[in-house]
C-alpha cells in the first residue's frame, strides 16, 4: 500500500476489506459439488460449455459457407451445362459432321428423316412460299437433294 | 489431518487410489483464494460460481501433466484467471456492436448483487475499478487485495515486472481520478 499512498490519497483512506460475501457454507460445500461435476464429465465425457458455445458459433458460419459455396457450385454447372454443345468451335462442328457423314448412307439418313417425321401439320402455305422462292430464283430443286 | 504440501499432494493425485482425497484436499487448501480472485472479477457470485468449478475441472483434467515449472498455486491461479477472462469473452461475443458494454453488464451486476456487502464507498471503489481496462483491472486486483508480489503476477500473467509496476502504478492514478469524481 505504500506504493500507492503518495499517489492516491483516497485510496488509502478506504478500507482493504472484502465486500463481497458467498452464500452459508459455500466453501462447505464447494468440493463436493467440483467432484460430483468431474463424476459427471467421466459418464458423458469433457463438457466446456463456454467454448462448445463459442465452437458452434464457429461451425455454424463454416456450414453456411460450405452450403452456398456448393449452391453456388451446382447453380454454375447448371447454368453452363445447356452449353456445353455451344462450346465446340465451328471447325469442330465441320470436322465432327465431315468425319460421321461418310458413315452415313443416303437411305439410313432418309430412313432416319421418316422416321422422325414431324407430326402433321398444315404445311401448304409454308411449301408454297418454298416453290415459289425456288421458282422465282430458279433454284434447281434436284442440285439441293445433291447438297444435302 | 495432516497438512500436506504440494509435492505430496501431486504423488497422492497420480496414484489411481489416492486421486479423488488428494484432489479433494486441493480444492479446500486454495477454492477460497481462488473464488475471490474469480468474483472480484466476473463480480456476480453465480458467475464465479461457475468459473471456479470449470477451473477446477480443467485442473483435475490436467493435472496428471503439471510439470512443477512453477508452483502449484501459481498455475492453479492461471488457470482461474484464463477461465475468468473467457467468461468475460462470451459478453462481448454477444455484442457486435458494443452499445452495451461488458463493464456496463458488470456494474449493473455489481448494483443488483445480494452477496454485496460493502458501503457506498467500497461501491464506488469496485466501480472504479470496474472502469479500468481488463488486463489493468486484473493487476490491481491482484496486487490490492491479495497482496500479490510483482515477480509472482509476472509468472501468472505472463508479463515483465517493469510493465506489471507501470500498470499498477496507471491504474491507482486512474482510480484516484474516478473517486474524486464522485
Amino acid at each position: 500500500m505504500d506504493e500507492s499512498s503518495n499517489i492516491s490519497p483516497r485510496l488509502t483512506k478506504i478500507k482493504r476489506g472484502n465486500p463481497y460475501s458467498v452464500p452459508e457454507n459455500y466453501f462447505e460445500e464447494l468440493p463436493g459439488r467440483i467432484l460430483e461435476a468431474i463424476h459427471v464429465q467421466k459418464e458423458t465425457g469433457p463438457v466446456k460449455p463456454f467454448i462448445f458455445r463459442a465452437i458452434r458459433l464457429q461451425l455454424a458460419v463454416a456450414a453456411s459457407i460450405i452450403a452456398f459455396a456448393v449452391i453456388g457450385y451446382f447453380g454454375y454447372k447448371l447454368i453452363h451445362s445447356d452449353n456445353s454443345a455451344s462450346g465446340l468451335t465451328s471447325g469442330e462442328i465441320a470436322e465432327y459432321v465431315e468425319y460421321y457423314s461418310s458413315e452415313i448412307e443416303e437411305d439410313m439418313f432418309i430412313e432416319m428423316l421418316e422416321e422422325n417425321k414431324l407430326p402433321e401439320a398444315d404445311y401448304s402455305d409454308l411449301s408454297d412460299e418454298i416453290i415459289t422462292y425456288l421458282v422465282d430464283e430458279n433454284i434447281d430443286y434436284q442440285s439441293i437433294v445433291e447438297q444435302l | 489431518m495432516a497438512k500436506n504440501n504440494d509435492k505430496e499432494l501431486l504423488s497422492l493425485f497420480r496414484d489411481e487410489n489416492t486421486r479423488h482425497h488428494a484432489f479433494n484436499i486441493i480444492i479446500r487448501k486454495y477454492q477460497e483464494r481462488l473464488y475471490w480472485h474469480v468474483r472480484r472479477i466476473v463480480i456476480s457470485h453465480d458467475d464465479a460460481d461457475d468459473v471456479i468449478q470449470n477451473t477446477f475441472i480443467r485442473v483435475w483434467n490436467g493435472l496428471e501433466e503439471f510439470r512443477e515449472a512453477s508452483k502449484l498455486y501459481t498455475w492453479l491461479y492461471r488457470i482461474a484467471t484464463n477461465e475468468a477472462l473467457s467468461f468475460l469473452k462470451q459478453y462481448r461475443k454477444k455484442f457486435i456492436i458494443p452499445i452495451v458494454t461488458v463493464e456496463n453488464i458488470l456494474e449493473n451486476s455489481l448494483e443488483s448483487d445480494s452477496f454485496f456487502n460493502g458501503d457506498e464507498i467500497q461501491m464506488n471503489l469496485q466501480k472504479a475499478i470496474l472502469s479500468l481496462p481488463e488486463k489493468q483491472r486484473l493487476v490491481f486486483n491482484m496486487k490490492y487485495f491479495d497482496e500479490m508480489k510483482y515477480e509472482e503476477m509476472a509468472k501468472i500473467l505472463n508479463t515483465s515486472v517493469g510493465a506489471l509496476k507501470a500498470s499498477y502504478h496507471h491504474a491507482v492514478k486512474k482510480i484516484e481520478k474516478k473517486l474524486g469524481e464522485g
